[in-house]
C-alpha cells in the first residue's frame, strides 16, 4: 500500500515513516506543510494520506483544509488525519460528504503500532476509522440520556461505539470476545431500536451512527 | 461727483412759497413732496422720512413750532433736517425758530445757489445724524462695553458703554475723563502688565488688538474680559483707541468644564483600553503557549512514544523480557501525553481560533459528565476578542456549576444583537453564588468589563445560578 506521510515535525515524521515502512507500507512521498501534501498527492496519487491537522502555513487546521481539498479533487485517494485534539466538528467537516476512506485520530495513536497500522490499512481499503474519543463525546455527552441510546444494553452500547469507529463485524467480534453472529444480532439490535434503516457497508454504517448521535435530539 | 437727489417735504401754506422752492429744487435733481399744514406733514413724515423739511413759519394752518417740537420728541423723526422759512422782513424771528428745534432757517425768497446749498449741507447733516443714531443703537444692544479712550496707560476714556456696569459692576460714568476711576486699576494685577504691554505693542505696529485678560468687579469677584481694540486718529491730529470689551466668564468655565470632561472622559477610555490590552496580550499569551506545547513538547513526547514503540518492536523479537518494562515506560509517557494534552487545550482551545465559539464550547459540553444544553447560538462568528472573553465566561461557570452548583442540568445561550453580544449560562444548583474579588466570578467580571460589557450573576441560595455576561460587539 502506497502512502503520502504530511506532518511539519521533521522528528515525528522521520518516525512515523519508519513504522510504516517497517510495517510493511511504502511511503511515496513526505510534506512539511499544507501545499506541498497536495502538490505530492496529486503526483504520486497514493492510496492514503497521513495528514496532521496542523501544519504551515497557518498552522491552524491547514492540514485538515488540504484533506478536504484531497477528499474533493481525488476522492480515490484514502486520508487518515491525526489531530493533537479531536474535535467532533473536524469529524463532521471530514465525514459530510460520506465516509468511504476517511480516518480521524488522536496524533499519539500512532504509537500504539497495531491500531494505528490497522486503521491506515482500513482507509486504504475504502473504510473508515474513527478515534474512539470522538465517539465518546458523541455518546458519553448528558445530553442523549433522555433518548434511545437508554434502552441499549451496555453489551450493544460497547458494540454502538465500536461500529462509530469503523470496525468490521469481524472487529468488534474480536474486541468483544464474542462470535460474529452475536455481533450480527446485537447490529440489528441496535438499528431496530434506534429506528435506523439497516445498511451493511461498515462505512456507511458509521455515517448512520455518527448522524444518528450528532443530530441534537430536537 | 454730483450727489445723488435727496427727499425733501415742503410744508408751506402759499403757493408762491411751493412754486419758489419747489421748481429750483426739482431742476437740480431732488424729489419733493408738498403739503400745507402741520397734521399732513407729520402724516407724511411718518409714511417716509425725507432728508430735509422746509416749513413755512407761521403761516396759514402751519403750526411750524409744534412741527419743530414734534419732530424733535420723536426718534423715528430727529433724523431729519428741519428748515424753517421765513419772509426776508420777518428774520428776526429766526431765533424763535432755531430755539423750538429747527436746523437752520431760510428767508424767502432766497437765491436758487444759496436754497441748493442749504439743501445739501442739511442732508449732510441728517446723514451724520443717522449714523450717528446707529452707532448709539449698536452701543446699546452689543452685549459688549463699546469704548473710545485715549492711548495712555490709564486708559482715560473718551466714551464707554453702560454694558460695562453689567461687566464691572462700576457704572460707566466713573471711568469717562478717569473720573472716579481709570480702567486700568480694574484690571487684575496679575494680568495688567501684560495687557499693557501687548496693547502698545500693538498699537506701535498699527495693528489691531485681542486680549483675554481678568478684571476685577466692585463686589470682588474676577471676570474674565475679551477686549479688542485698534488705534484711530481722530480730528485734530489725536490718536483715539476704539475697541470692545466682551464679559466670557461664562464661555471660559464652560470650556474649562469641557476640558475637564474632556480629560475624564480620555482618562477613562485609556483605562478601558489599556484593560482590554492586557486581556488580549494575556489571551495571545495562552494561545502561544498553547501552541508551543503543541509544537514542542507534544510532538516530540509523540515522536519519543513512536521510537520506543520501534524498540519495543525490535525488543519482542530478540530480547522479549526487556520489552515488558520499556512497553510500561511507553504507557506513563502516553498518560503523560494525555495529561499535556488536556493542559494545552484547558490553556487556549484551538477549536476556539479556527472554528469559533460555538463549536467550542459545544466540544467544551461534550467533555462534561453533565447534562448541558446550548439552546441558542448566533450563525455568524464574533471578533476574537468577544469569542474568548465569552469562551472563558462559559467554561468558567461550567467549571463552578460541575464543581460547586450541585446543578442537574445546564443551558446555555448566546446572541448577538445591536451592538451588543451576550451569554447567558443557567443551572438548577444549589445558587448562593457571589461574583466577588479574587473568585472565579470576580476575573471574569473584569474581563467582560473590559470588553465594555457588563457580568451579572443572579444566584439566591437553593434557587439555581445565572451568570450573565453581556459585551460591545460592533
Amino acid at each position: 500500500m502506497r502512502l503520502v506521510v504530511a506532518d511539519d515535525s521533521l522528528l515525528l515524521r522521520e518516525g512515523l515513516v519508519r513504522l510504516l515502512e517497517e510495517a510493511g507500507f511504502e511511503v511515496v512521498g513526505q510534506a512539511g506543510d499544507a501545499d506541498e501534501l497536495v502538490r505530492k498527492v496529486s503526483a504520486h496519487r497514493p492510496d492514503v494520506a497521513v495528514i496532521d491537522v496542523r501544519m504551515p502555513p497557518t498552522n491552524t487546521d491547514d492540514g485538515l483544509r488540504a484533506a478536504l481539498q484531497i477528499r474533493r479533487e481525488l476522492p480515490e485517494v484514502g486520508v487518515l488525519v491525526l489531530s493533537a485534539y479531536v474535535e467532533e466538528t473536524y469529524a463532521h467537516e471530514l465525514l459530510c460528504d460520506g465516509a468511504a476512506g476517511v480516518g480521524y485520530l488522536l496524533k499519539h495513536r500512532v504509537a500504539e503500532l497495531e491500531r494505528f497500522t490497522q486503521a491506515v490499512r482500513h482507509v486504504g481499503q475504502g473504510g473508515s476509522v474513527l478515534d474512539p474519543e470522538v465517539v465518546t463525546q458523541l455518546l458519553g455527552a448528558d445530553r442523549h440520556k433522555d433518548r434511545l441510546l437508554a434502552n441499549l444494553t451496555p453489551r450493544e452500547l460497547q458494540t454502538l461505539s465500536l461500529m462509530a469507529e469503523g470496525r468490521s463485524n469481524l472487529g468488534i467480534a474480536e474486541q468483544l470476545v464474542v462470535t460474529g453472529r452475536a455481533v450480527e444480532k446485537h447490529i440489528s439490535s441496535i438499528f431496530t431500536k434506534l429506528g435506523l434503516d439497516p445498511v451493511p457497508a461498515d462505512h456507511r454504517r458509521v455515517l448512520a451512527v455518527l448522524r444518528y448521535l450528532s443530530d441534537d435530539g430536537s | 461727483m454730483p450727489e445723488p437727489g435727496a427727499d425733501i417735504l415742503i410744508v408751506a401754506g402759499s403757493e408762491l412759497v411751493v412754486s419758489t422752492v419747489r421748481t429750483p429744487l426739482e431742476d437740480a435733481g431732488h424729489r419733493v413732496r408738498a403739503v400745507a399744514d402741520g397734521p399732513s406733514a407729520l402724516t407724511e413724515l411718518n409714511r417716509q422720512l425725507p432728508d430735509v423739511v422746509m416749513a413755512e413759519w407761521d403761516l396759514s394752518g402751519v403750526d411750524s413750532l409744534g412741527l419743530c417740537r414734534a419732530v424733535r420728541l420723536d426718534p423715528e423723526l430727529c433724523g431729519t433736517h428741519v428748515i424753517v422759512m421765513t419772509s426776508a422782513a420777518r428774520t428776526a424771528r429766526a431765533a424763535e425758530a432755531l430755539e423750538a428745534g429747527a436746523d437752520d432757517y431760510l428767508a424767502i425768497p432766497v437765491e436758487r445757489s444759496e436754497l441748493l446749498a442749504r439743501v445739501r449741507t442739511g442732508r449732510r447733516t441728517a446723514q451724520l445724524r443717522a449714523s450717528e443714531a446707529r452707532l448709539r443703537a449698536l452701543m446699546a444692544n452689543v452685549p459688549g462695553a463699546i469704548y473710545r479712550c485715549a492711548p495712555d496707560r490709564d486708559w482715560t476714556m473718551e466714551l464707554i458703554s453702560d454694558e460695562i456696569e453689567r461687566i464691572s459692576g462700576y457704572p460707566s460714568g466713573d471711568f469717562i475723563d478717569s473720573e472716579v476711576r481709570t480702567f486700568a486699576s480694574i484690571i487684575h494685577p496679575e494680568d495688567r502688565e501684560r495687557v499693557e504691554a501687548a496693547v502698545f505693542e500693538a498699537c506701535a505696529a498699527a495693528r489691531p488688538f485681542v486680549l483675554e485678560y481678568r478684571i476685577q468687579r466692585a463686589d470682588g469677584d474676577s471676570r474674565w474680559v475679551l477686549e479688542r481694540g485698534q488705534l484711530v486718529h481722530g480730528t485734530n491730529g489725536r490718536t483715539w483707541l476704539d475697541g470692545a470689551i466682551f464679559d466670557i466668564s461664562a464661555q471660559r468655565e464652560a470650556e474649562r468644564e469641557r476640558r475637564k470632561r474632556e480629560a475624564e472622559q480620555a482618562r477613562v477610555a485609556e483605562l478601558r483600553a489599556s484593560r482590554a490590552r492586557i486581556i488580549e496580550a494575556a489571551d495571545a499569551a495562552r494561545r502561544r503557549i498553547e501552541r508551543d506545547l503543541h509544537d514542542g513538547a507534544q510532538q516530540r513526547f509523540t515522536a519519543v512514544a513512536l521510537q520506543l514503540r520501534l524498540l519495543i518492536s525490535r525488543l519482542q523479537r530478540s530480547a522479549p523480557d526487556v520489552a515488558l518494562p520499556v512497553e510500561e515506560a511507553l504507557d506513563e509517557l502516553q498518560r503523560a501525553i494525555d495529561e499535556l494534552r488536556e493542559l494545552a487545550r484547558g490553556i487556549h482551545p484551538a477549536l476556539l481560533s479556527e472554528r469559533g465559539l460555538v463549536r467550542a464550547v459545544e466540544a467544551l459540553i461534550s467533555r462534561l459528565p453533565m447534562s448541558v444544553k446550548l439552546r441558542e447560538a448566533p450563525a455568524q462568528r464574533l471578533p476574537q476578542a468577544v469569542e474568548a472573553g465569552l469562551y472563558y465566561v462559559i467554561a468558567e461557570t461550567l467549571t463552578n456549576a460541575c464543581k460547586h452548583a450541585d446543578a442537574g442540568a445546564v443551558s446555555i445561550a448566546i446572541g448577538r444583537a445591536d451592538g451588543r453580544a451576550w451569554v447567558e449560562v443557567a443551572d438548577d444548583g444549589v445558587g448562593g453564588a457571589t461574583a466577588s474579588e479574587g473568585s472565579g466570578l470576580g476575573g471574569l467580571k473584569d474581563r467582560v468589563e473590559a470588553l465594555d460589557g457588563r457580568l451579572t450573576v443572579l444566584s439566591p441560595p437553593g434557587g439555581g445560578t445565572t451568570v450573565r455576561a453581556e459585551v460591545a460587539c460592533a
